[in-house]
């Protein structure tokens, strides 16, 4: 999801997404994948972040 | 029979999960990314960043909710994961859908390439010029084509 649009000067826009969303977006390309309602996309941003902070507590834990 | 939707959708989470964690595994294969860098370095001397293409469907954006982009607008990241883009902006195309749909440029650090077709076929789509890479914060994706 969009968090944040920051406005320049010269009338471009910087659009702050937050990673796992993105990602999630990523996925929908995937032979298969269904087409979401936003909740369920939500769902499954929220499955990407918990994957996310998962795999970087074993990082922590194995450094 | 049939899968029901929501079954199917359980089933698509269950394999997206599993997928996220691929990914961290192959973030973890560094040995991979520097073998790209330097065969990737001995293809384009004294280069150390290209640019890749990434197509987005008007349904991803409205998912993020970036709607009414236009060209030169950016997309930012705080903690990028990795991605999978093209080196040609027509094979981004191709992935970007009608109306609604935009394609975005990234310059990629070099060493930033986890695998690459290009360079040792080892990905999935020597077909799409792929390249995947782990992104850098604050990465920036520039909005270089809208439909």
């Amino acid at each position: 999801m969009v968090t944040r649009i920051e406005y320049h000067d010269d009338g471009h826009r910087t659009f702050h997404i937050d990673s796992d969303a993105l990602y999630a977006a990523e996925l929908l390309d995937h032979e298969g994948a269904p087409e979401l309602t936003q909740e369920q996309f939500e769902e499954l941003t929220d499955e990407m972040r918990k994957a996310r902070e998962e795999a970087d507590g074993e990082e922590e834990g194995s450094a | 029979m049939a899968k029901s939707t929501a079954e199917s959708n359980k089933a698509f989470l269950a394999n997206a999960t599993t997928a996220k964690t691929a990914q961290n595994l192959v973030a973890g294969l560094w040995v991979t990314s520097k073998q790209n860098e330097i065969a990737h370095s001995l293809q384009n001397p004294g280069k150390e960043e290209i640019t890749l293409y990434r197509g987005w469907k008007a349904d991803q954006l409205k998912h993020l909710n970036a709607t009414g982009l236009k060209v030169g607008d950016e997309f930012s990241l705080e903690d990028p994961p990795l991605y999978s883009w093209s080196t040609s902006p027509n094979i981004a195309k191709s992935f970007s859908g009608h109306h609604g749909s935009v394609v975005t440029k990234a310059k990629v650090p070099i060493d930033a390439i986890v695998l690459s077709d290009l360079v040792n076929s080892a990905g999935s789509y020597e077909s799409e010029t792929e390249v995947v890479f782990k992104g850098v914060p604050k990465q920036k994706m520039e909005v270089t084509q809208t439909y």
